[in-house]
Formats: structure tokens, C-alpha cells, sequence
């Protein structure tokens, strides 16, 4: 089991354990435990593949696991509080003949508002999103990112507690990207909890409080972005003079990339920088001693190829 | 399942369905069809003029005589008309015919006949008081049937041989031309002696294709050259008549009630199943159909995993259904509507429209209740196949090997319904309509017989049955199917998903 956050003031809003998702012989989730707490922003990151559109369907009820248990939003089931959730797919349309009011109330409708708010929330947000002019219009009169707005007002008109957003910003131009990156900003602003997967490893570096990397339906890191990069191996570039051989079996390094005067050293998480620099004084002269902290796509990589090393 | 979402799923659908343009193409095109096979080759008959034609007669009497038989035929034919118009309505009707309309009322077809003949060859006049009344005014008859044209006649009875053909004086030497130019569509020549048995007798037109006039006037010439025969051979005109007297059947149809003498409009009737099992074929098949192209078009549009994530997946497929069954039911009871409000419009100046009107208004209230039982039941049959499909699949193309299993069950009422219409008590009828794919279409058809009640509830019990299978079978399909957008099923794994647990 993995927790993001060993929270005791914050109620976790999904909690998922040992859950399997198997589409015949193929397991598309595979033994995932996790806890989200409230109000945070976690980024599910995975190559394609990797199980992040099933998790993500798991938790917002579309799908249920074949073992394991998933409880969002009070302890409930997914599919008892639909009308909680807001879910953005990654390939998501709209009905082409439909006005772009009706379209949206409709949405608002299927997610439990009644249909005079659904239609004022409506009719007010699509008019704060610049859309005031196209309310009457067929959507298929829509540009795209026109109609990408649309579908994300459409999937938040019920101001859903757990926003779950399937690859939001796959396809969206900058203008449209970072409206939706000031959209989950100000999801977690206002104590709401947003989690969506994405390829852009930039994207949940960025803004997520917490991330999740999973791959073949394995969950393979997960933590706060803090957490994560304490725990991950660190770098240490290192200029040197000396003999080259004085490198090698070095406490807490775990490789050495060394190019003669030049070395990169792959540190353990556990490794004493101090304990190293005091060893590595006795061996050779130092003209540049820097540790770095991994970054997020390096620790992403790490994961990834690491499955792939095995396999 | 929520029953909100349900409504709200199909009010979009219905919604969405009726106010596109090709669902009002639909509603009229039907209609459009239907009508126009009944209404067109009438309204043409309108605008054609009667054809010409000449006869050069080498006899002397045939033609006369011939002359005198066609008239009989008009004037038992006007007799019927003026017997057969409601009092009310008399006054549309010419003077002389009003006038006589009473007294040809009283007569029955074989009297009227008789005195037309009578009218016409000046044979003494009846004894009897309607046939008198009406022998009274046979030279006011005469003279205004004379006068009459064929456009006028053609109002009253379009099978007046007076409506249907002119023929026109014309020299024998000018014959040959008038044909060529158009001015005559065809001319006779009868030989002097048509009482010979080689008499050669020469229909000569352009046009060999079209027999009717050929037909018409070979018909009245040999009853008439028949008659003279017999008269030759010393057999009174008595006698020559019941000679000449086809045998005549009395159609009856039987019921439990009893055996009554069938109208025209009964005798038709027996052919109305074969018309439940056509509007049935075609009102199932395009509205399943349209419920496996909305599966298709919200896969495509990609809405569906929208939806999901909002509903349950049985609450979108039995929304879907429901939705698209009002708009097949929508579109079935607008055809109805418009075919019938046009045919009770256009009875009156129409024969085959009030003919037509007359068959569907004959129509019972249980005969419509089971259609509409079987309606439903097939459409959902149907429906609940089609709309697996629909979610299983990407695009139509795929769409097309499912397909092809399901139009042949529904193609095999079509090519059953006349067999059945002819013979619906047929022990292979009785075992084929308990196939549930077939039910609806096969108790339809043999709704006129009418099947026992026990076929009713056995047929449908098992028919409730088989939907009930099918849908729980299509919504296991339906819910794993709508997710699936890689490359399309093998039937085989569209039939394990079967078995997979509930989403």
C-alpha cells in the first residue's frame, strides 16, 4: 500500500486498495493501493499504456476493479457519488447538433442539477468564459478550442468536490493549456481535490502537490513531490585530478559515468554527501563538488525503465 | 438504474432525432411513395385523353350490334352508380341519374344488367314498378348519354367505355395515315362474313404493346359474333344468353359468426396482415437501426465515456432505446396519419384512395392492439441486438458483418408473408411464429385467420422471455462495447464480455 500523504488532518478522498483491472488476459491495473487526501493536486503520471485511463476510470465509476476495493469521497463508492465527480476524458466530444446551452444544461442535468440551475450556471459561465454569443450556436459551429472550453465548463456546471481530469492537456494550445492549468490551481484553491494524468512530467512538476507514477498497472512511485525527490537517488557531478580508479567503490554510489577529470555519480538515497566528499578528499584533488536533487522526469525515467529493465 | 436519467437520455435523443431535417424527409417520404403508387397512375389517367380509334366494318350489323352491347355495359354501370350514391348525395349527381337513382337502388346487379340490355335493344318494357320507373325515362337516358364526353363520363365511372375510348369516323383509305400521324391510336377491320369460321378480323396500331383496347373490343365482338351463332344455330336469345352465362361464384367469408357474402373491400382485407408485417419490417428495422447508429455517433463523437462517468450504462441504453423508439413511434404514427388523412381527403375523388381508406378503416381495435404489443416487443428484440452491436463497434463498416445474421431473420417474414396471407393456418406457419425472432411478424400475418389464443400468450410469453435474455445479455455487451475503441470484436469476445462481471 502506498500513501501520498500520512495526513491525519486531512480525510483521504480516495482510497484504493489492491485494486486489479484485467481486460482478458491483459492487466491493465495491477494490484494498486493508494490514498489521495482532500484538497490536494495529484498528478498520475505513466507511459502510454501504463494504466492511468483505467485507474482513472476506476475512480470515477466508470469501470469497477475485478479485486481490490476503491472508495471516493466519504468512504463511498465511486458510482454512489457520480454526481460529486467531475470527469473530463481525454477524448471527449460534444453533440454536434445540439445548441451549446442545451449541451451543457443537459450535462449539468445528468449530474444531478436541476434543470433551471443547470440552465443559469449555464448561461453565466459560458458568458465569464467568453462565450456569451455562442450560446444559441450548434456546436459543431464551434472552433476547437471553443468546443474545449465548452467541455470543460459542461464537466465542472456542478462544481463536483473531486475533479478528475484524463490527459486535459493533450492537444490544447498554450492559450487553452494554461487555462486549464489556472482551472486546477483554483480547484485547489477553493479545498477542492483535482487529480488527472498527463504526459507532460513538466505540467505536475509544476503544480502537483503529489504525484503517482504507475506503469504496466504497477504503481511504482507515489508521494508529495517532496517526498518523492528525498527519497530518489541523487546526482553528484564531481571535477576531479587524480587517478581514475579512485572512484570506484565509493560508499551510498550506486553508478559512475566518469569521463576522466569529469564524473557523474548516481547516489543512493541514503548516501552522506559528507561522508563521500570527506572520502573523496583523500583520494583525489576536488575542484567541483555539486550534488543535485533529481528532477521529476528523471525520477519518472528511472521508474519506467526500471520496469522495462526487468521485463 | 435511475429512471431520471433514463427520461433525460431519451428526451435528448428524441429531441435530437425529430428536429433534424432527415427525420422530416422520413416522416413524408413514406407517405410520398405510398401515395404516389396509388394516386399517380390515376392522376396520369387525368391528363391522358381517351386514345382514338376507327373500326371498318365490311358486315354491315357488327359493329351496331356491338354498339348496342357497349352501351349496355354504360348504362348498367350508371344504374349501379346512381343505386350506390347515398341520398345525400344525390344532387352531384346528373339530373337524369338522380332521378332514377331510387328505383336502381331497389334492383339487384343481375336486374340492373338485365334491364340495361333491355334500355338499349327496346325490348318491351317490364312489369315490375322500379325497372318501369326507370324504363320510363330510357330515352331521356339515351339522349343525355349521347351527348356525353369523355371527360364528363370519366367523372362519374372511369370504367365507362365512353371515358376510356373515342372512336372517330374515319375513311378506309385513311386509316393507314391517321394511325401514322397520331390522329388514332389503333383501327378494327371486320369482314363481311364474321359468322365464318376462318372470318379474318385485323387489329392494326402502332402500338402492339398496350392489349387493352385490343381486349376490350375482341371481347365485345366475340360475345356479340357468339350470340349470333347461337341465334343461327336456332337457340332463342334465351338460351344464347345462358350459353354465353359464365359461372359465377359467391365469394363468402367465414367466421365463427357464421358464413356472410364478402364484399369487395372484405376480400381485400384478408391482404391487411401482409401490410401489419411490412409496416412492422420497416418500422423495426429502421428504428433498431437508428438506435445502433445513436450507439455509433456517440461512440464516434466520443461522448460516450462523458456519459459514463455520469450514468449508469443500463440507464443510457435504456434511455437510448426508449428515446428511439418514440421517434420510430413518432414517425410510424406520422406516415399513418398523413397516408390516411390524404386517403379520407381524396375518397371521394378517388376511387382506389377511398377503396384504400375503406380496407384501413376496416382495421379492428384488437388487430392494432397486438401490433402495437408486437411492435414494442420486436423493436426491443431488435433493438437490444443492434444496440450491442452499435456500442461494440466504431463505425458502420464494422457494424456490417453483425449485421447480416439479423437482416436475414428479418428478411425471412417479407419472403413468408404472402405464403402465410394465402394459408395462415398452416401447421409450418403455427410452428415457425413460436421462433421468437419471428413472432411478431408471423402472428401478424395470421392475425386475419385468426390464430388461438393459446398461439397469443405462448408466442408472447416466450417473445418476453427471449427480450428479457437479450437485453440482459446486450447490456453486459453494451457497457464493456461503449468503451471499446480499439479495433472491432470477433463475435466471440462480444459473447464473453457476456460473462464478465458487471461494470
Amino acid at each position: 500500500m502506498c500513501i501520498i500523504y500520512e495526513s491525519t488532518h486531512m480525510a483521504d478522498v480516495i482510497v484504493i486498495r489492491e485494486a486489479s483491472k484485467h481486460f482478458g488476459s491483459h492487466a491493465a491495473v495491477d494490484g494498486i493501493s493508494l490514498n489521495v487526501p482532500s484538497g490536494c493536486i495529484c498528478g498520475f503520471l505513466g507511459p502510454n499504456g501504463a494504466g492511468k485511463t483505467t485507474t482513472l476510470r476506476i475512480i470515477t465509476g466508470i469501470l469497477s476493479p475485478d479485486t481490490g476495493t476503491v472508495t471516493v469521497l466519504d468512504g463511498r463508492e465511486p458510482k454512489a457519488v457520480r454526481t460529486r465527480i467531475g470527469y473530463l476524458p481525454e477524448e471527449n466530444g460534444l453533440y454536434k447538433d445540439m445548441r451549446v446551452i442545451d449541451m451543457v444544461t443537459y450535462f449539468g442535468q445528468l449530474r444531478g442539477l436541476l434543470r433551471r440551475d443547470a440552465r443559469n450556471r449555464a448561461r453565466e459561465r459560458l458568458g465569464n468564459a467568453g462565450l456569451g454569443k455562442w450560446l444559441n450556436a450548434k456546436c459543431n459551429t464551434l472552433s476547437k478550442g471553443m468546443g474545449q472550453k465548452v467541455q470543460v465548463i459542461a464537466t465542472l456546471l456542478h462544481d463536483p468536490e473531486l475533479l478528475v481530469l484524463d490527459e486535459p492537456f493533450s492537444g490544447l494550445d498554450p492559450v487553452n493549456a494554461e487555462m486549464v492549468l489556472e482551472l486546477i490551481k483554483r480547484y485547489k484553491r477553493e479545498g477542492r481535490t483535482v487529480i488527472f494524468s498527463t504526459h507532460v512530467v513538466e505540467h505536475a512538476e509544476q503544480i502537483c502537490d503529489a504525484v503517482v507514477i504507475i506503469d504496466r498497472g504497477k504503481l511504482k512511485v507515489s508521494g508529495t513531490l517532496g517526498e518523492i525527490k528525498t527519497s530518489a537517488d541523487r546526482t553528484l557531478i564531481l571535477d576531479y585530478e587524480g587517478n581514475p580508479g579512485a572512484l570506484s567503490s565509493l560508499p551510498g554510489v550506486i553508478s559512475v559515468d566518469d569521463a576522466g577529470q569529469h564524473a557523474e555519480l548516481r547516489l543512493a538515497a541514503y548516501a552522506d554527501s559528507q561522508a563521500l566528499l570527506r572520502t573523496l578528499v583523500e583520494r583525489v584533488r576536488i575542484r567541483r563538488f555539486d550534488t543535485r536533487e533529481a528532477s521529476l522526469k528523471q525520477i519518472f525515467m528511472n521508474a519506467v525503465e526500471s520496469t522495462h529493465d526487468a521485463a | 438504474m435511475t429512471l431520471r436519467n433514463v427520461l433525460l437520455i431519451a428526451q435528448r435523443d428524441y429531441l435530437a432525432y425529430v428536429g433534424r431535417r432527415r427525420f422530416w424527409i422520413s416522416l413524408l417520404f413514406t407517405p410520398t411513395i405510398l401515395l404516389g403508387f396509388m394516386f399517380v397512375p390515376v392522376m396520369i389517367q387525368d391528363f391522358q385523353t381517351a386514345p382514338n380509334y376507327a373500326v371498318e366494318d365490311h358486315s354491315g350489323w357488327l359493329l351496331n350490334a356491338v354498339d348496342q352491347r357497349i352501351a349496355a355495359d354504360d348504362y348498367a354501370k350508371l344504374l349501379t352508380l346512381a343505386a350506390h350514391t347515398p341520398t345525400a348525395s344525390l344532387n352531384t349527381l346528373p339530373a337524369i341519374l338522380a332521378k332514377i337513382a331510387p328505383s336502381a337502388a331497389k334492383l339487384d346487379d343481375k336486374s340492373r344488367k338485365a334491364l340495361a340490355l333491355a334500355m338499349v335493344m327496346g325490348n318491351p318494357a317490364p312489369s315490375s314498378a322500379p325497372k318501369l320507373t326507370i324504363w320510363m325515362q330510357r330515352d331521356a337516358l339515351t339522349r343525355w348519354y349521347r351527348g356525353l364526353s369523355a371527360a364528363a363520363a370519366s367523372k362519374f365511372d372511369r370504367g365507362l367505355a365512353i371515358a376510356r375510348y373515342h372512336r372517330i369516323n374515319t375513311a378506309p383509305d385513311e386509316l393507314r395515315d391517321a394511325v401514322t400521324q397520331g390522329n388514332l391510336f389503333a383501327y378494327f377491320v371486320l369482314p363481311a362474313d364474321p359468322l365464318e369460321a376462318d372470318a379474318q378480323f385485323t387489329y392494326a396500331s402502332r402500338n402492339l404493346t398496350d392489349p387493352a383496347l385490343h381486349d376490350w373490343f375482341g371481347d365485345q365482338i366475340s360475345a356479340v359474333v357468339r350470340a349470333r351463332k347461337a341465334t343461327q344455330a336456332g337457340l332463342s336469345a334465351d338460351k344464347t344468353q345462358w350459353l354465353d352465362q359464365p359461372v359465377m361464384f359467391q365469394d363468402q367469408l367465414v367466421t365463427k359468426a357464421g358464413a356472410e357474402n364478402a364484399t369487395e373491400t372484405e376480400k381485400a382485407a384478408q391482404w391487411v396482415p401482409v401490410g401489419y408485417v411490412y409496416l412492422l419490417f420497416i418500422s423495426i428495422m429502421s428504428i433498431a437501426q437508428l438506435l445502433m447508429m445513436a450507439l455509433i455517433e456517440e461512440k464516434s463523437s466520443r461522448i460516450a465515456e462523458t456519459l459514463l462517468s455520469s450514468v449508469e450504462a443500463t440507464d443510457i441504453m435504456a434511455g437510448k432505446t426508449l428515446g428511439v423508439a418514440a421517434v420510430g413511434i413518432t414517425l410510424v404514427a406520422g406516415q399513418l396519419t398523413i397516408i390516411l388523412g390524404v386517403l379520407a381527403a381524396f375518397s371521394s375523388a378517388l376511387p382506389v384512395g377511398g377503396f384504400a381508406y375503406a380496407i384501413l378503416s376496416g382495421v379492428t381495435a384488437w388487430a392494432i392492439a397486438w401490433f402495437i404489443i408486437y411492435f414494442v416487443l420486436g423493436f426491443l428484440l431488435y433493438a437490444a441486438v443492434l444496440g450491442a452491436v452499435g456500442a461494440a463497434v466504431n463505425n458502420i463498416r464494422e457494424a456490417q458483418p453483425f449485421m447480416m445474421p439479423v437482416m436475414i431473420f428479418l428478411m425471412l417474414p417479407l419472403i413468408l408473408m404472402v405464403p402465410i396471407a394465402k394459408d395462415p393456418t398452416a401447421t409450418w406457419a403455427r410452428v415457425l411464429s413460436y421462433a421468437p425472432p419471428l413472432t411478431p411478424f408471423l402472428m401478424m400475418n395470421r392475425s386475419e385467420a385468426p390464430p388461438p389464443i393459446i398461439d397469443y400468450v405462448a408466442t408472447t410469453a416466450l417473445l418476453v422471455l427471449t427480450v428479457i435474455i437479450a437485453f440482459y445479455a446486450s447490456g453486459r455487451i453494451f457497457s464493456t462495447g461503449l468503451l471499446n475503441t480499439g479495433a472491432p470484436p470477433k463475435l466471440k469476445e462480444m459473447l464473453s464480455w457476456i460473462r464478465r462481471p458487471k461494470e
